[in-house]
């Protein structure tokens, strides 16, 4: 009953298959009737396939042409029943290997799902971690700029109060004097308006550079040369710690008081310049009028002395006489000459009077500048000056 | 083929007609034992499943109506496809389909069906267990296609392949069970 293979074409049961599931198309159909008609092999094989196709069909029990009551008839029973037996186990281990597939699919996608999860939580983590190490670094930077803040806030109250403090002090205080002139001047506390005009409280004064001048309510001058530390205590009073100063005290102002560390002096009508040097040493220069010296010394007599115009005198702190020194006329002529007014001219100009007596004259006279003295109103000028510029005010 | 004359529906006999029950009992037995070889006859001419079993169904009901006439001992498989051969006439006379085996071919096919199927030894019970030999998988197309019914192309799309390996795979299938009921028939196992 075998039949040979190889006189068979290749095709030849596929043909045989689409035919009897009658989707054989003309062109296959006329194949495989040419190999049936021409081919015995071909054709014997084709029987024999259309048996086992039939025997499927029989054995599977789709082909039940009988009555159910005379299909119990039917011979091989046992067998038959081993089929369906087979079938069925098939079907079961089919089921099983399904749920089996399901369950390891189900647990796969667990396992994905909670390794997702993991990986999830352990990003969430991590920028948690970083979002509170920014956050940390936030509030650190935050708290830096608060303490930055506050100390600034601090020190910006510290230094209102102390201004308002140092306000209050040159504020509160009964005025004095007034700050008449200025020239480069600065004082130890910027928050000291240093400006001419400014009254000045009684209270301790330190000028650090440039040259002021302070009149006194009661008409005293006094011309202070930095670095210079004084202390105003009234009207007609003050206390020279360090420094140089030159006064010229008018009339009205008689009696005018400078102490100093080692001694006082009282003016007496004059005019005069006074240094305290950093030894604590007092020297005295009297241009005009006199003064009268007193030496401080404690618990022991009072040692005092009139000093005339052209005298000048030095008291040490550790000495118990006044000594006499030669006196220095121009010691202070740059204290004059730079408080005094400046106007540019366009020709020379005479100096008509001397005042105040220790400025230093030639100095004064030049064909470029005029130097108006205070005290030297209505000066009538030999020739035309043309004046460029002048401060404001009258000038003959 | 060595047909008997045509007993078509025409053909009254009222001995026929009342088959008893041993009768039955003996046609069931008869039939049960030879069907896949008149099933096989039928495809034969046919060439199509639908086909044959359309007519199988039909030859089926004339033969039990006409066991009466068989001849206990004679051949009942070539009774059977004589009147078969009859069906098949009827039905091609009623079914004008195009696609079909040409004269010539079914001519050999009929020539040849009666000494292949005849001189076959194919057992059922060897079918069976050649089925058992197969993988679970070629059972499971043979289930799918022999007991559900599925057309091919409804199998493909259940397993998810193309039409042609489905056509493939039976091909494949059929020639494996062909070549074990052989070598079981030739006295060797699978």
């Amino acid at each position: 009953m075998m039949v040979d293979k190889n006189k068979i074409p290749e095709d030849f049961t596929y043909l045989v298959e689409a035919a009897l599931d009658g989707s054989i198309d003309a062109d296959q159909l006329y194949r495989l009737d040419e190999e049936i008609v021409k081919n015995p092999t071909a054709r014997e094989y084709y029987i024999q396939l259309m048996l086992i196709h039939a025997g499927l069909h029989q054995t599977m029990g789709a082909m039940n042409l009988l009555p159910p009551d005379q299909q119990s008839d039917a011979t091989e029973v046992s067998s038959a029943r081993l089929l369906a037996e087979a079938i069925n186990k098939d079907e079961r281990i089919r089921k099983e290997r399904e749920a089996e597939e399901l369950h390891q699919s189900a647990l796969a996608k667990k396992k994905e799902v909670k390794q997702f999860s993991e990986e999830m939580f352990k990003k969430f983590q991590e920028e948690e971690r970083r979002r509170q190490k920014k956050l940390a670094y936030k509030l650190y930077r935050a708290r830096q700029r608060r303490l930055v803040l506050s100390v600034g806030t601090l020190a910006a109250c510290l230094s209102l109060v102390f201004g308002l403090w140092i306000h209050h002090k040159l504020t509160s205080g009964p005025v004095v004097a007034t700050l008449t002139r200025s020239e480069g001047a600065q004082w130890e506390n910027n928050l000291l308006v240093a400006e001419p005009g400014t009254q000045l409280i009684a209270s301790d004064y330190k000028l650090n550079k440039g040259f002021v001048e302070i009149t006194f309510l009661d008409g005293a001058k006094v011309i202070l040369e930095a670095p210079v530390n004084i202390n105003l205590k009234n009207t007609n009073q003050m206390f020279l710690h360090s420094g140089k100063l030159a006064a010229n005290i008018p009339p009205e102002a008689y009696g005018f008081r400078v102490d100093t560390p080692s001694a006082s002096l009282i003016d007496l009508g004059t005019e005069f310049g006074l240094n305290v040097t950093p030894d604590n040493s007092s020297e005295f220069h009297v241009f005009k009028g006199k003064v009268s010296l007193k030496k401080n010394k404690d618990g022991s007599r009072e040692i005092s002395q009139i000093i005339n115009s052209g005298q000048a005198r030095r008291i040490t702190p550790d000495s118990d006489e006044i000594q006499k020194i030669q006196l220095s006329r121009y010691a202070f002529n740059k204290s004059w000459k730079e408080v005094l007014y400046f106007i540019r001219t366009s020709s020379s100009v005479e100096q008509v009077r001397e005042a105040p007596v220790s400025l230093e004259r030639n100095r004064l006279e030049s064909s470029s500048k005029l130097r108006l003295i205070h005290e030297q109103q209505n000066v009538t000028l030999d020739k035309e000056v043309n004046i460029i510029s002048a401060i404001p005010g009258t000038h003959n | 083929m060595g047909k008997n004359p045509p007993q078509g529906e025409n053909h009254q006999t009222n001995t026929n007609d009342n088959v008893n029950d041993a009768q039955t009992k003996h046609f069931v037995h008869l039939l049960t034992a030879n069907q896949h070889r008149i099933y096989a006859y039928i495809l034969s001419v046919l060439a199509n499943s639908s086909d044959a079993d359309d007519v199988m169904q039909e030859a089926t009901t004339v033969m039990l109506r006409k066991f009466g006439e068989f001849q206990p001992g004679t051949d009942f498989v070539a009774w059977g496809m004589t009147i078969a051969h009859y069906s098949i006439l009827s039905f091609k006379n009623k079914q004008k389909r195009t696609v079909r085996l040409s004269d010539e071919a079914i001519k050999t096919i009929e020539t040849d069906a009666g000494e292949v199927l005849k001189k076959s030894d194919f057992r059922m019970d060897s079918l069976k267990q050649c089925i058992l030999k197969l993988v679970m998988r070629d059972r499971q197309l043979i289930k799918m296609r022999y007991y559900h019914e599925f057309s091919i192309k409804s199998i493909a799309e259940r397993v998810g392949m193309n039409i042609r390996s489905i056509y493939r795979d039976f091909a494949r299938i059929h020639e494996a069970l062909l070549r074990c009921i052989q070598r079981k028939l030739a006295g060797g196992d699978i």
